[in-house]
């Protein structure tokens, strides 16, 4: 082991699939205690890569070396038992068992008779949540933690292992400010005790906060290495899609109309007293932190929660909306936060975008199949949804364009206001953009659109108005031309409540 | 820029390009693909071993002898790609063939109807204990599988009703004959073609992919989930009574313990099938294949005179090895 080599040295990783060139001669250096944050568009090959440097896929040339010495990495198991792990966005874990099980999975101590040493087991466990600043029981069954909280733990599972390099696959992607920053420390402590990290992420914003260096990925290939103090965001932006991107979101210029939907008093698990209204050729934001009760109140309006209190109007008119066919027959649409909960993966393309408006493609509950397919041929033109065709299943299809189909749904029932939720979560750049154009052009046709984001910029750069959710209730309204990512946080903190607000 | 491109939304929409390009579904016609060559293979090996076998005669036979567990394995295949399963189909075949045989004096009409009856009720309750109860299918179904076995002993008293001097109207669909064609043969064909048609071409059927695939998606898409949850259930329950009237009409006996194991034969065919327990995937045809697959094998291997329990190891391997194939295409 000389001195001098890096701790993990890629040379030119190559991987292709059947009809694809997943990666093509992809050099990647971390050296030891550094944070490296890979970045590129979805399908740029960054999961790819992570997936041969973790035993998952076998690359068809290159070579992998640790401590300057060539490895390879047959299985998951192999890459673990070298020091190198993978944190993955969607933890996969036993949610039934207990902490401890999960943190030392496959390396429970054995005492005598070969039965597991429990009080063994808890102490290591403790001692290893300690050092990713957990606070919680060994014993304390997995599935009562947060997303957050499954996240540190699944670096825990890493430090199990003795992980010298771990992977974080798109770590911020569900946690809140704050548990951004509790993460933030751990790395950086683990970092100084010599821990490398290899980071995803489609937030620029975080790179510039964590990481000492990047490489970015385009289409298989790498683009760019780059110091972190010496590139900007949008240095980084234009090196992802290879253009100068200008202008993310497309000019305001909508004239609002009649309104089409009004919430008054409205009141639900996790929301209370919340009244507003939607115009037509509208767009309204709704920011607030993650568990504000956005999503909470969008599922209510949309008849997918019962709702305890208050009224909603649709179109002037007080609309009883008891399940979401009835929201639906209203002309009320609602884009899910968590993609899948719209998708139906082995389904194809065609089945996915007409699933929702059988008048258009059906006689008398009897589907007139070409129309369906033209339809949905039309629709993949006219919304650029990149798929070999409308036969192919969903599943196959990139998030960005999965999102498209969806919304293409939505489009083809002909609804009057869409409920937009997390729209651009885990899509890549060149997507969202393509989504914030949409959302524009909708608004522009008269609809109303309620855009609920986590991401302060999108909804700035998008909202002709924007409500402010806190903890359940509406905390503020800013005009879309006043509000700045100040304003908006001012009223989403938890601290600027005065107390006897928060009565329930 | 609004200008420049067409309204997504608003008139016009789904009138242009009626040019669909033929598409193939290759994983879809793989998995279908090596369901037929097995089917090929076992009627090449056994026209090959046996001179008897392709006589008319014996595949005939062979088919009609299929037709029961059919039946019950077309109205399994909605209940599977709805993301469920069925276990008391068996139970609802022998209480159907029971209850058709005690009525037989009535006419063959009024004695199948209330087998008919007998298997919507059930099913009927199948559906909403997993809807309203919200039980899993596995659980509501295993409980009715006692259940309506129960009832048949009770309603028989544990043994054979047999019908006193069938009429020829009652024997015909069990025993009958269209020109060579055995009625029930000609009966299978038509439920089949209907059990298909309906799944790809109307919006019921499609709706059952759609739950099977993601019920909380089929839900946030305006679908009435658990309506269409009943409605397969019912569908189970309804073409597990047929094929009870059909037993009865072909044995004139209705016995206590007709139609054990159907369900898991039916499963079987169903997995052979290439349908899978994920839901969403699989269609009737492929469930047909698997019950030709299954009823030839065991044709062949009678012909050779290979014992039932021999075949037994055969069969378990073959169910396990389909669903691996059908599992490593799906991965493709």
């Amino acid at each position: 082991m000389r001195d001098s080599a890096p701790l993990l040295r890629l040379t030119a990783i190559s991987k292709s699939f059947p009809g694809v060139r997943a990666l093509d001669g992809v050099d990647l250096t971390v050296g030891a205690g550094e944070v490296v944050a890979l970045i590129g568009e979805n399908g740029a090959g960054k999961s790819t890569l992570m997936k041969i440097l973790n035993g998952i896929y076998q690359p068809d040339g290159g070579e992998i070396a640790l401590d300057g010495a060539p490895v390879s990495f047959p299985t998951p198991h192999a890459a673990l038992s070298r020091g190198v792990s993978m944190v993955h966005q969607e933890p996969k874990l036993c949610l039934a068992l207990s902490v401890t099980e999960n943190v030392l999975i496959g390396r429970l101590p054995k005492g005598r008779f070969g039965a597991i040493d429990w009080r063994q087991a808890h102490e290591r466990t403790r001692e290893l949540l300690s050092r990713v600043g957990m606070r919680v029981e060994p014993t304390t069954p997995t599935e009562r933690l947060s997303i957050a909280e499954r996240q540190q733990l699944q670096i825990a599972k890493a430090l199990a292992s003795d992980s010298r390099l771990i992977v974080l696959d798109e770590p911020t992607a569900s946690l809140t400010p704050v548990e951004v920053d509790v993460l933030f420390g751990i790395v950086r402590d683990l970092q100084a005790g010599g821990v490398s990290f290899i980071y995803i992420s489609h937030h620029l914003e975080e790179i510039f906060r964590i990481a000492q260096s990047v490489s970015v990925l385009k289409d298989g290939r790498k683009v760019a290495d780059r110091r972190v103090s010496e590139t900007t965001k949008e240095e980084l932006l234009s090196l992802m899609v290879g253009r100068d991107i200008g202008n993310r979101f497309p000019a305001k210029g909508r004239r609002p109309g009649a309104p089409a939907l009004e919430v008054r008093n409205l009141t639900g698990r996790g929301f209370r007293n919340v009244s507003f209204r939607v115009h037509k050729g509208e767009v309204v934001g709704i920011a607030g932190l993650v568990g504000a009760g956005r999503t909470e109140l969008a599922r209510a309006i949309f008849g997918a929660d019962p709702v305890k209190g208050g009224e909603i109007l649709v179109d002037g008119k007080p609309a009883a909306i008891r399940n979401p066919a009835d929201a639906i027959r209203l002309g009320v649409a609602y884009i899910a936060e968590d993609r899948r909960d719209g998708l139906f993966m082995p389904l194809p393309v065609r089945e996915n975008i007409t699933v929702v408006a059988p008048e258009a493609i059906a006689t008398n509950g009897v589907i007139r199949e070409r129309t369906q397919k033209s339809i949905a041929l039309d629709y993949i033109k006219r919304l650029n949804i990149r798929t070999p065709s409308g036969e192919q299943q969903i599943r196959f299809l990139s998030g960005g364009n999965q999102q498209k189909c969806i919304l293409a749904r939505w489009i083809i029932k002909g609804v009057q206001t869409i409920i937009f939720d997390e729209p651009t979560r885990g899509i890549d750049v060149g997507a969202k953009t393509e989504i914030y154009r949409l959302i524009d052009q909708l608004a522009s046709e008269g609809k109303a659109v309620i855009l609920i984001s986590s991401e302060l910029p999108e909804i700035l750069g998008m909202s002709d108005r924007v409500l402010v959710m806190e903890r359940g209730r509406l905390s503020g309204e800013v005009d879309g031309h006043e509000a700045t990512e100040e304003n908006l946080l001012a009223l989403a903190l938890p601290t600027n409540t005065p107390s006897h607000e928060l009565q329930p | 820029m609004t200008e420049q491109s067409p309204p997504i939304a608003g008139p016009g929409a789904g009138a242009a390009s009626a040019s669909s390009p033929r598409s193939v579904n290759w994983t879809g016609y793989l998995v279908q693909y090596s369901n037929v060559l097995a089917l090929v293979a076992i009627l090449v090996v056994a026209s090959i071993l046996s001179p008897y076998f392709f006589s008319s005669r014996n595949i005939f036979n062979v088919l009609r002898g299929a037709t029961m567990v059919g039946i019950v394995a077309v109205g399994m295949t909605y209940v599977i790609l709805n993301r469920g399963i069925d276990l008391s189909v068996g139970s609802l075949v022998g209480l159907s063939a029971a209850l058709t045989a005690s009525f037989a004096h009535h006419g063959i009409l009024v004695a199948a109807s209330i087998g008919l009856a007998s298997g919507l009720a059930l099913g009927l309750v199948n559906g909403l204990m997993i809807t309203g109860l919200r039980l899993q299918p596995f659980i509501a179904t295993l409980g009715m599988m006692i259940f309506a076995r129960g009832l048949v002993f009770v309603y028989t008293g544990g043994s054979n009703i047999v019908v006193e001097s069938p009429t020829d109207a009652f024997s015909f669909l069990g025993s009958g004959y269209i020109g060579p064609i055995p009625v029930p043969v000609i009966v299978f064909i038509a439920i089949w073609a209907v059990a298909a048609w309906v799944l790809r071409y109307t919006v019921f059927g499609r709706s059952i992919y759609a739950v099977g695939a993601n019920e909380e998606a089929a839900r946030l898409s305006g679908i009435n989930a658990d309506r269409n949850k009943i409605l397969v259930y019912c569908i189970s329950g309804v073409l597990a009574a047929f094929a009870g009237v059909v037993m009865a009409s072909r044995l004139t006996v209705g016995e206590p313990n007709g139609g054990t194991l159907y369900e898991l034969d039916a499963i079987a065919a169903v997995l052979i099938g290439g349908t899978t327990f994920d839901g969403g995937v699989g269609s009737v045809h492929g469930t047909v294949l698997g019950i030709l697959i299954l009823a030839f094998l065991s044709n062949v291997l009678n012909l050779l005179n290979i014992s039932p329990y021999s075949q037994m190891l055969l069969k378990g391997v073959i169910i396990v090895l389909a669903v691996v194939v059908s599992e490593w295409r799906k991965r493709k």
